[in-house]
């Protein structure tokens, strides 16, 4: 059976079934945790920005116009509300520097990377996305894991489309030489060996 | 070569990334949070008045101050108050206008049509969007 659109379950939740809110919560609720979790780095306010997201989109649900997607526009919220949060804990968007000219044996990556058991590859992506900053974070999530447009994330993060071609390209590299240094370094060494 | 590593690294990470699964938010999540929207609907909908009791109190003592004054204070103290006629207020005199007294003319029209919208709005708007919740 085919799934409801997002547009007749806002209908729907506009007509004042709950029951239709309910299942769109449903359907992002994880989505705008994840995101939420990304920029404020700790479960509880991750919670606490989703749902105050939920609610924000339950009273703003009348003024959904249809102009962008659903989830571009629900994403905007949540990261709005979510640098609302970094400014009530005080703390600023965390950056952290890296080389990261140093690109050498990237290339080694998806052989290494496919002898790893799957469980293991998922905490280490996971590992690994967590020790970028805020902002690459929510970057690389959008654009790999959600598949987002540069122009949907522009408009998410309010910022320009070629800015932020730029800001995934920097990320991109941040998060391989992060990868490389979370991989086993005799992993990496017995592969070389093997090559050789 | 350099786009060449970039592309290969462009298509490892969705590889990569698409194995991972969203983080999960805790079971009670959608009860806590129509617990929430339950709130604000009360909150949004609970009756409050346009004038509050203690503005009501407030005009109510006034009035009775006023009235206990004119009822009081004999007619020709020099009172500032009485230069208004305002004293006159205890003889009632106001209950005597007849209707045929009253010249009909466009500003009488105007005042009663004035007071007919007001109370419409009063009585029938405030009940209109009471009974109609609107999401803003």
């Amino acid at each position: 059976m085919n799934k409801p659109s997002d547009q007749l379950l806002i209908e729907c939740a506009l007509k004042g079934d709950i029951s239709a809110y309910d299942k769109l919560v449903d359907r992002y609720k994880h989505m705008v945790f994840t995101l939420a979790l990304r920029l404020v780095r700790n479960r509880e306010d991750a919670e606490e920005v989703a749902q105050d997201t939920f609610i924000k989109l339950y009273s703003g649900l009348a003024t959904f116009k249809g102009e962008s997607k659903f989830s571009t526009w629900l994403y905007k919220i949540a990261y709005r509300k979510g640098l609302d949060c970094l400014k009530k804990q005080k703390s600023q968007p965390q950056t952290k520097s890296f080389d990261i000219n140093d690109t050498s044996a990237l290339s080694l990556y998806p052989e290494i990377w496919n002898k790893i058991e799957i469980k293991e590859r998922r905490k280490t992506i996971k590992r690994a996305i967590e020790q970028l900053d805020n902002e690459d974070s929510v970057l690389i999530t959008l654009f790999y894991y959600q598949e987002l447009s540069l122009v949907e994330i522009s408009e998410i993060m309010g910022i320009e489309t070629n800015t932020v071609k730029v800001k995934i390209h920097r990320a991109r590299k941040k998060l391989a030489l992060i990868l490389r240094n979370l991989l086993e370094p005799e992993t990496i060494h017995s592969y070389e060996r093997t090559r050789r | 070569m350099k786009e060449q590593e970039d592309k290969e690294l462009d298509l490892f990470l969705k590889n990569a990334i698409k194995e991972l699964r969203p983080e999960e938010v805790s079971a009670n999540f959608n009860e806590r949070l129509f617990q929430r929207i339950v709130q604000l609907d009360t909150k949004e909908l609970k009756y409050k008045p346009l004038i509050s009791k203690t503005v009501w109190f407030s005009l109510a003592l006034a009035l009775i101050g006023l009235l206990g004054i004119g009822f009081i204070m004999e007619p020709n103290t020099n009172f500032w108050l009485f230069s208004l006629k305002y004293n006159t207020i205890g003889n009632l005199d106001f209950f005597d206008v007849r209707l045929e007294e009253i010249k009909w003319n466009s500003s009488s029209y105007a005042v009663l049509g004035f007071v007919i919208f007001i109370l419409f709005q009063i009585l029938f708007l405030k009940h209109y969007f009471s009974k109609h919740r609107v999401i803003i």
